[in-house]
């Protein structure tokens, strides 16, 4: 693999823009979107990627049944009250509450190791549209014969479509697919658009609407949309152990594991989202060559490692600490990075810290799309800093044609 | 090739996804004019009007009828409908009698390795987007953006007629829908942090 310098398409703004991306640049100015380099990968790195990610996506699935089966909720984070659904859903993981998509963040250099998971954000994954549009289309731009990890796009419909099938009232327009996110906020809004868009594709009635819209009637025990009509399949761009925590949240537990509700992430995708699964995966796959050491303890890592440690439910890089630890398991002087962030409520999970592939001055994470257990697309985030977070750069990538 | 043949880009302003093709293989791709003359920008003249006439000729088969303008409106939105008997000649034969549809407010047309087909596109008053036989889903535009389209479209007045005309007898007529249950209350963790996925 290699990081190519490279000069962007002269108005390469308004060609984003034409496409529906207007959200290339950060509000200080600073690129979002950074065409003025690209990764490049051989075909093989591309296949030990997409390698990696299946396998420790299917990893991922026994550690989520190991916690269903024994009921160890506490152990990932997550309230036992929540339990109904995560485990009605669990049970038709295969048909009516299938998982839609994921993405890994996997840390490699290429350098004759595997490829590291860092993390599976199972639930709200960002940089969807980045990764399966905008690349795509500065592909076709600038190296139109040129292949790129990413048939992100086809696989979203093909779920999309497996969810028809396994809906009668699905496929009759019965009933209907919403799609919810916070409102206003213009990035998830077009993230909502783009995945009704690939619904639409698959022969499916949609509607989009604020979450905060969403109404519950408690005489009959159904959630209703903003004019009245019940919603009976949520696709919601907002984490699950949010909303079990808000006001009709225990509503929403009961309704989902009895199926008034389908929701889209399923139920036990919560279970799959925290970070604490990887303490579990590294306790029930020790050693495995894609897996790092990963405990909720921070005790159990040898003198003098150098740890990440991440909130438990925490999200877009925020509250992350690097620090090398004593046998303690104490920070030793101050740490060598971290954020700030308002996730600090519940718990922690301690990674050992492998380093990002870098150049120049670069750390680039390579993000893995997962639809259901496949993997389908590689979306690249960049930073100066070590700690990856919601405003570093979004790189395209390339296969190397040789 | 590890590669979409097709991406479905978020097309600003525009009522639909515009699809992008790799090569000349695409298995499938779906594209909703708002009008001919959109159409005719990036298609043959003739394929445009024979896929509109097309989508007109399915939606007066498939629509949803309605015994008056009142009914019609009330699942449709206020000035959605027109008269199943009113617009172009569809040159079909068929007829719906005196009831009311709702006028379509553009056509999709998709392609596939087993032919193409073209189906009518049309809001209706709760936001859901149908096609045909086939509800599609609501474009990424908020409500007033929407209205914003059908008032355009149901200005134009091409060689291939109107296909949108707002009701004449509805202006400020107004629809309230019940509205049931209590606030479920979401949003607001995400709210007060602020929330942009992981």
């Amino acid at each position: 693999m290699e990081r190519v310098h490279t000069t962007p398409r002269p108005q390469w703004q308004a060609k984003l823009e034409e496409i529906g991306f207007p959200f290339h640049t950060e509000a200080d100015g600073t690129a979002y979107w950074d065409e003025s380099a690209y990764w490049r990968f051989s075909l093989t790195e591309i296949e030990t990627l997409e390698a990696a990610a299946e396998e420790v996506y299917r990893l991922c699935e026994e550690a989520v049944g190991y916690v269903v089966t024994r009921g160890l909720y506490e152990k990932v984070g997550l309230p036992r009250w929540a339990a109904p659904a995560i485990e009605a859903s669990w049970a038709e993981r295969e048909g009516r509450d299938m998982a839609l998509y994921a993405r890994f963040d996997f840390a490699w250099d290429g350098k004759g190791g595997p490829p590291k998971a860092l993390e599976l954000n199972a639930e709200t994954p960002t940089s969807l549209y980045e990764t399966a549009v905008a690349q795509w289309c500065w592909l076709q731009d600038v190296h139109p014969d040129a292949d790129q990890f990413n048939s992100l796009e086809e696989a979203l419909v093909e779920r999309w479509q497996a969810r028809r099938q396994a809906f009668p009232a699905l496929a009759s327009q019965a009933e209907a697919v919403h799609f919810a996110c916070l409102m206003p906020h213009p990035e998830d809004e077009a993230t909502i658009a783009y995945l009704q868009t690939l619904a639409l594709r698959a022969g499916m009635t949609t509607k989009a609407m604020p979450i905060q819209a969403i109404r519950y009637d408690d005489a009959s025990g159904r959630f209703l949309d903003d004019s009245g009509l019940p919603i009976r399949h949520l696709m919601k761009l907002y984490p699950w152990d949010w909303m079990i925590r808000e006001e009709t949240g225990r509503e929403l537990v009961a309704a989902a594991a009895q199926g008034r509700i389908r929701m889209i992430e399923p139920a036990w995708k919560m279970v799959m989202a925290s970070k604490g699964l990887f303490a579990l995966l590294w306790e029930l796959n020790p050693g495995h060559p894609n897996l790092l050491q990963t405990s909720l303890d921070r005790t159990g890592f040898p003198a003098g490692a150098t740890v990440v440690a991440k909130p438990l439910l925490g999200r877009e890089g925020s509250n992350v600490s690097i620090a090398t630890l004593d046998a303690a398991g104490l920070p030793i002087g101050q740490p060598i990075a971290q954020t700030e962030g308002p996730y600090v409520d519940d718990g922690w999970v301690y990674q050992a810290y492998t380093p990002l592939a870098e150049s120049d001055g670069n750390h680039a994470v390579f993000g893995v799309w997962m639809a259901g257990g496949t993997a389908c697309g590689l979306g690249i985030r960049e930073d100066r800093a070590l700690i990856t977070g919601n405003t570093s750069r979004f790189v395209p990538h390339m296969i190397a044609s040789d | 090739m590890k590669r979409s043949h097709t991406v479905a880009a978020l097309l600003l302003g525009g009522i639909s996804p515009v699809l992008f093709a790799c090569g000349e293989d695409s298995p499938e791709e779906a594209t909703v004019y708002p009008s001919v003359e959109a159409c005719t920008a990036e298609m043959p003249a003739n394929e445009c009007a024979a896929a509109f006439a097309t989508a007109r000729e399915e939606h007066l088969k498939t629509a949803p009828r309605f015994a008056s303008r009142e009914a019609c409106e009330a699942e449709m939105g206020d000035g959605a409908c027109t008269p199943a008997n009113e617009g172009p000649n569809d040159g079909g034969g068929s007829s719906l009698g005196n009831v009311f549809v709702p006028a379509f407010v553009g056509f999709m047309i998709g392609r596939s390795l087993t032919g193409g087909y073209s189906q009518p596109v049309y809001f209706d008053r709760q936001g859901y987007a149908r096609s045909g036989s086939t509800r599609i889903a609501e474009t990424p535009l908020p409500p007033q953006r929407r209205d914003e389209i059908r008032q355009g479209s149901g200005g134009v007045a091409s060689s291939s007629g109107s296909y949108y005309r707002p009701g004449s007898g509805s202006t400020g007529k107004s629809f309230t829908v019940t509205t049931t249950g209590r606030s479920a209350g979401f949003g607001s963790t995400g709210s007060s942090r602020g929330f942009s996925g992981s």
